[in-house]
């Protein structure tokens, strides 16, 4: 992004940091305010969903958007945390149609429910009763639990 | 008697020939028409994420191989640059320059899987294109076993470089390929390009507006035949691609046919970046050795390279020690499946078949 749009993105976003990770610019957003940012970047060249990731940190979890603009060929990368004890995150399915399948992995693999998905169902692993969330850090690799 | 028209749901697969592996669709019909499909994924899930995390990066190596199995160099690549990142490693030029020969390599040889299954997949049987593609690839899979060892599986491009060199024989035999390859190519075409059957199949079929493509995070050739020229060796140039001169092929329309036709081109245009590197082979080592266990410095990367399906891209993240923190894969095949709702619905059913085959997707990636 240029440094008008990055003086705009700050005008409408007060409260976001921004940061410099991996050589790619990172703005860390609180929760509810994700699909607005996503959107504002989607108007400004970032139209690319490359990626959307969940990671769990010791305290909490981050959803990671990997956004990328083909016309400039940069990065924007969007991070935003939830709590551990009640993992809700809105869904930016109105703005990536992507976020359909990535945001159902996310919630079939860390049990990360997203507000607003048109259809929050596990994906890879079998529909059963049990809450189970594989990549979660207290989940073993040979399937029990902790 | 009053006609009476109701939905059914066929289901497709996952046991099926043309569903490339083991994917399931529940495909909800109105007469030959296709509403709604519905892949049901995750049958080969072999939780490579969570395997990462408890491997060492040495030790993961082998298992990137199996995420594509079609093209492994390319998910060696794209880990061992994601590692390279974090541990600020300089790889040595030759190896920069085996790579692209063995990752181009393996563009062809995966490409002409996909030739082969698409034809095959549109009954072109008994224009023994099937074999044709096959019988290429094995001059491909002889190259990469002369180079690597192994014939499927590489682990050959890993952390500091190659584990292994080019001989003179094996430059030999990839000159001769080389020279042969593209009047190869040109026989595809004659069988299958103009035949009428094959344009009727796949012209008008399965059309992916640029819009959706991007929005769906489609990229690769699917991308590319919806008309954008978008190629991440070209956009952000990994290893030494930005010394090789080649086209990027691009579609009009985004058809079947578009993407069939950017594949075709791409071989050729792989041909070309082969023989630059071959005659540029710079002399020197080959990998800058790393011990077995090694710590990898506290951050976090995110590497993307061109893979035969698209963007193959890593998201890696260190604590600092012998085994990744979190290891995420981001599969082209993954997001180019996910489109297939949006562009099959109006379509009959037999276009279903094309469609999938078009996309060139591969469960393996898909389901990690």
């Amino acid at each position: 992004m240029d440094k008008e749009t990055w003086e705009e993105f700050k005008k409408e976003f007060p409260k976001a940091e921004i940061k410099e990770i991996d050589g790619k610019p990172t703005v860390i957003v609180d929760k509810d305010e994700v699909v607005m940012v996503c959107d504002f970047l989607k108007r400004h060249g970032y139209t690319l969903p490359a990626s959307i990731s969940g990671v769990e940190l010791p305290d909490r979890f981050e959803i990671v958007y990997h956004l990328f603009s083909i016309s400039k060929a940069t990065w924007c990368v969007v991070e935003t945390f939830t709590s551990k004890d009640e993992p809700i995150v809105p869904s930016v399915y109105e703005v990536f149609k992507a976020a359909d399948w990535q945001e159902r992995e996310i919630f079939d693999m860390f049990g990360i429910i997203f507000e607003g998905h048109p259809d929050l169902r596990r994906i890879l692993l079998e529909e059963g009763e049990d809450d189970f969330f594989p990549l979660r850090k207290d989940f073993n690799e040979d399937g029990s639990p902790n | 008697m009053a006609l009476r028209t109701e939905e059914i749901i066929v289901n497709v697969g996952p046991q099926h020939p043309s569903t490339h592996g083991v994917l399931r669709m529940l495909v909800t019909l109105s007469g030959e028409t296709i509403l709604k499909v519905d892949p049901i994924i995750g049958y080969l899930h072999r939780g490579m994420e969570k395997i990462a995390e408890k491997r060492t990066y040495t030790q993961y190596l082998p298992f990137t191989d199996r995420w594509d199995y079609l093209s492994p160099m390319f998910n060696n690549m794209v880990y061992s640059l994601a590692v390279e990142r974090l541990m600020q490693i300089e790889v040595p030029p030759r190896a920069q320059y085996l790579r692209v020969i063995a990752m181009e390599l393996n563009r062809i040889a995966s490409h002409l899987v996909w030739f082969a299954t698409f034809t095959l997949d549109l009954s072109a049987v008994t224009m023994s294109a099937y074999m044709y593609g096959f019988r290429e690839r094995e001059e491909i899979l002889d190259l990469l076993e002369r180079l690597s060892g192994g014939r499927m599986l590489y682990s050959y491009i890993c952390p500091g470089g190659v584990r292994g060199d080019a001989d003179d024989e094996f430059l030999r035999k990839l000159d001769k390929f080389l020279d042969t390859f593209p009047k190869k190519v040109d026989e595809y075409e004659t069988f299958i390009t103009q035949n009428r059957v094959f344009q009727l199949r796949t012209r008008d079929v399965g059309i992916l507006p640029l819009e959706t493509a991007i929005n769906y995070g489609v990229t690769g050739p699917c991308l590319r035949a919806s008309g954008l020229a978008f190629d991440i060796r070209k956009a952000q140039p990994y290893c030494v691609y930005d010394q090789f001169s080649f086209d990027i092929p691009v579609g009009d329309k985004g058809d079947c046919f578009d993407r069939y036709w950017v594949r075709i081109r791409e071989m050729r245009e792989a041909v070309k970046i082969i023989r630059q590197a071959m005659e540029n082979l710079p002399k020197g080592d080959i990998l800058k050795k790393l011990p077995p266990q090694y710590k990898v410095p506290e951050g976090e990367a995110f590497v993307w390279i061109e893979s035969p399906r698209g963007a193959l891209g890593v998201y890696l993240i260190s604590d600092g020690g012998t085994k990744p923190y979190r290891l995420k894969i981001r599969a082209p095949s993954f997001s180019n499946l996910s489109v297939i709702n949006e562009i099959a619905r109006g379509m009959k059913v037999q276009d279903l078949i094309a469609i999938l085959g078009s996309l060139d997707i591969l469960l393996g990636e898909i389901d990690r």
